[in-house]
């Protein structure tokens, strides 16, 4: 097609787009005449532009401005995230500029009413889990526009998986984090909280190698069943399902228990001794996801590791011919 | 001079400064982008416009810049980080032996709308063919799907009318959509 050519096709595209679905017939064979071939060129674009839903479509913009303003008695420092639920940014309390935080600012679109009643329920419970490895959740309130956010301790660390690639950490060490982040999972479950979406970015090591555990009890609050928010920043700027480590009943859309976060710290650990994943998926349709997790088979860690690598006690040979 | 008044300053009209401008956001992209792509592969899929804005806080002192600036610098920020995210795809291409690294899931009913993603060299190879045809559609689409700018801040960007923008906008989409998913199914069929 020649530059002139679709400048017409364009325009006719355009004005029958403004059309009625049922004018558009009526409209082409008036604007196209004997031009056959512009005819199929326009209605085939126009059936894409039906089916092309939020195709490219920006998602909801970010929040905008926010650095050195204020959220509740909180100030902006910079966006440190984005995710599902929301913006996460690091701030400090006014009057205590040495004391870290981050705030969770809800998206607009979520149902304020029904999370902040939910936030309710869960703070008493939440406050409960005062545990070392445990990020806590500090507080919580609504923006002057009505948004609910949530403060949480701010942990400077990288997820675990990365921890130990980078530092090429040997299996006992590896195991080592791995039980202390058990042990907070453990406290947490003898609160009877469920974390719900423990994966490598919720599971952070700080600089001293002290594990963080972010986010416990949080999915329950922002999408409680039956799907939690198992979702990652993705490039058309809106969600899609991180399967990786999610359990069975979790893709069958069933309730979340304590055995939930056991199973992803299952699949957590099959990824540090392995340094692969459990799960391989084709695609990430729905359906694939759910066969390949309740049914599909897992290849032990110790072959998925490759020829030795982890079993001599060091993983480094692996990590670098698997990423 | 630092990226505010580098901005203020092209903003102005002056567009030397755009030139010292581009070298100073690309590195800051390439920052975060780094950051954010090192964190979920592989199932890593992000969010550029996220990248974009976290760039503009990062480097724009707000008090000092009007709605204005903030277009044109997400006019520039929208170019780079398509190359950025280009280069990024094209190098997990490589690393998986020519595997189709990235796949673009159009299939209505399969996945909610939301849960698609974007082939980026495919998006990439149709926003080039699309510059050919219009150059300005191209821009729109780079600036609306890349730096996430609304109609209103698109047309500040390229200086023009917010209708020519949504024209540009609903057509170019058509075209792409139409494009995109004709090369999956012909890729479907051959694999």
């Amino acid at each position: 097609m020649t530059a002139e050519r679709w400048r017409h096709v364009r325009d006719v595209l355009y004005a029958a787009a403004e059309e009625e679905p049922g004018d558009r017939a009526l409209f082409l064979r008036a604007s196209c005449g004997d031009d056959s071939e512009l005819r199929q060129e326009v209605e085939r674009l126009l059936a894409a532009l039906d089916q092309s839903g939020s195709f490219l479509e920006p998602g909801t913009p970010p929040d905008r401005g926010l650095s050195g303003d204020k959220i509740g008695p909180y100030l902006i420092l910079e966006q440190a995230g984005q995710g599902g639920m929301g913006t996460v940014y690091r701030a400090v309390r006014d009057d205590d500029y040495h004391q870290q935080v981050a705030i969770k600012l809800v998206k607009r679109d979520l149902e304020t009413d029904i999370l902040l009643a939910r936030f309710r329920q869960e703070r008493q419970v939440l406050a409960l889990l005062n545990h070392p490895n445990i990020a806590r959740l500090l507080d919580g309130g609504t923006t002057a526009d009505g948004r609910p956010y949530l403060v949480m301790e701010w942990v400077d660390g990288v997820p675990i998986t990365e921890y130990c690639r980078n530092r090429n950490l040997p299996l006992r060490r590896r195991l080592d984090l791995f039980l202390s982040v058990c042990h907070a999972v453990a406290h947490a479950h003898g609160n009877l909280v469920v974390h719900r979406d423990l994966k490598p970015s919720n599971i952070l090591i700080t600089a001293d190698g002290v594990p963080k555990l972010l986010d416990f009890g949080i999915a329950k609050i922002v999408s409680p069943e039956p799907c939690p928010d198992v979702v990652t920043m993705t490039m058309a700027g809106a969600l899609a399902l991180t399967p990786e480590y999610a359990s069975p009943e979790q893709v069958r859309g069933e309730p979340a228990t304590t055995a939930t976060d056991i199973y992803s710290l299952g699949a957590v650990l099959y990824e540090l001794l392995s340094a692969a994943r459990p799960h391989r998926f084709e695609t990430r349709t729905p359906g694939e996801v759910e066969r390949v997790i309740c049914t599909g088979n897992i290849l032990r860690p110790s072959i998925a590791a490759g020829a030795g690598g982890c079993e001599r006690g060091n993983c480094a040979a692996t990590w670098t011919t698997s990423f | 001079m630092d990226v505010t008044g580098l901005l203020v300053d092209w903003s102005n009209g002056d567009k030397g400064a755009l030139d010292r401008l581009m070298p100073l956001v690309y590195e800051e992209l390439r920052h975060i982008a780094r950051r954010h792509l090192s964190l979920e592969d592989p199932a890593h899929t992000l969010q550029s416009t996220a990248l974009v804005h976290e760039a503009y806080l990062k480097l724009v002192d707000q008090r000092r810049v009007q709605w204005q600036n903030r277009a044109h610098f997400f006019a520039v920020a929208a170019q780079l980080i398509r190359r950025i995210l280009l280069d990024h795809a094209r190098r997990r291409h490589a690393a998986k032996r020519g595997g189709p690294a990235t796949r673009l899931t159009l299939e209505e009913g399969l996945v909610a709308p939301e849960c698609r993603e974007v082939d980026v060299v495919a998006l990439d190879e149709g926003l080039n063919a699309l510059a050919e045809l219009d150059l300005q559609q191209a821009r729109v689409v780079e600036l609306r799907f890349f730096a996430g700018l609304t109609i209103a801040e698109a047309a500040e960007a390229l200086g023009i009318s917010s209708a020519t923008v949504r024209r540009d906008w609903v057509t170019a989409k058509a075209w792409l959509f139409d494009r995109l998913s004709r090369h999956s199914e012909v890729s479907r069929m051959a694999g």
